[in-house]
């Protein structure tokens, strides 16, 4: 993502509206690691860190790339809501596996709608790193399988 | 050939294929006077031959090792849902009998397990991980629908990687 395309004069809408939704998410995602951190075991700062930087970068990069051809980057929410309330060790971690589930569904539809070179590969990285987390964090709440067969699909 | 404006078609990126189909097109159009020639293999049949493959591998597997069986037994079920998803779509290119190859019969031999655990899962995992290269090789010159499921195949591959015990 950090190898922006040429800046193009029109950026097709649909493209731009599924870059759109993935930083929305990418936003959301850096807010609910924040309460992730706040509420899981001790054992986990080092994956929770990994994952908001990892979040963090990937948001930075699709504003950059969103400015780059020349449209507004949407701004992160005041606040966000949580599907769950997040109150213990266990519910921080089901928030995780909440937030890379709705990343891989971006990052997945940015694939679909768009074939440039540099977004496809970027948003398959999003979409693995992901998947790859979610399915750790499935692990941790030892849910069998930790895995899914099409991450990403709705 | 009207060529769409170049910002749509690079950020659209109908490029690859629209030649793919044009190379394709060409020899039906010239070649009227002698037989058509055999439609160009789909890329997407190695990818089912080696979903295929893996799903028989890992079931052996989970069969010859119980300590890896919990992991194996869901990475087979995945593997088949892939080739299933990829048979699928390639029958909807292609239909008709001729079309797709045969599915893995039961007459096929299992494959050969290594009686050393680790040595069978290390196994697994070089094979995840071409699979996963394998997939994502072709995400990119795909048409989007495509393009969106060889991309979760190739996640789906990675994530069984990291669990493999």
């Amino acid at each position: 993502m950090t190898a922006a395309a040429p800046r193009p004069g029109s950026p097709d809408a649909t493209i731009v509206a599924a870059l759109q939704a993935a930083l929305a998410t990418e936003h959301a995602a850096v807010w609910a690691y924040g309460v992730v951190a706040a509420f899981a075991a001790d054992r986990r700062d080092a994956a929770v860190a990994e994952a908001t930087a990892t979040h963090r970068s990937r948001r930075d990069a699709t504003e950059r790339l969103l400015s780059d051809a020349g449209v507004d980057p949407v701004p992160a929410e005041p606040g966000y809501r949580v599907p769950v309330p997040v109150t213990d060790p266990v519910s921080a971690v089901q928030l995780a596996v909440t937030v890379e589930t709705d990343t891989a569904q971006v990052w997945r539809a940015v694939i679909e709608r768009s074939s440039a070179t540099g977004v496809r590969s970027a948003a398959l990285e999003a979409l693995t790193g992901a998947a790859v987390r979610a399915t750790r964090w499935r692990a941790v709440l030892e849910d069998t399988p930790p895995t899914v067969p099409f991450p990403g699909r709705p | 050939m009207t060529a769409p404006r170049p910002t749509r078609r690079q950020l659209l990126g109908t490029g690859a294929w629209g030649t793919v189909a044009a190379l394709l097109g060409g020899p039906v159009v010239v070649g009227c006077t002698g037989p058509q020639p055999p439609p160009a293999p789909d890329p997407l049949e190695p990818v089912a031959r080696r979903a295929e493959a893996d799903a028989r591998t890992a079931e052996a597997v989970a069969a010859a090792h119980p300590t890896l069986a919990a992991a194996t037994e869901a990475l087979a079920a995945d593997r088949r849902a892939h080739a299933g998803a990829v048979r699928a779509e390639l029958r909807r290119v292609r239909p008709g009998p001729a079309a797709t190859s045969a599915p893995a019969t039961p007459s096929i031999r299992p494959p050969a397990v290594p009686t050393d655990p680790a040595a069978a899962r290390d196994e697994l995992d070089g094979s995840l991980r071409a699979a996963q290269d394998q997939a994502a090789a072709l995400v990119g010159p795909a048409p989007g629908h495509r393009a969106g499921l060889l991309a979760s195949i190739a996640a789906c591959c990675a994530s069984h990687r990291v669990v493999l015990p």
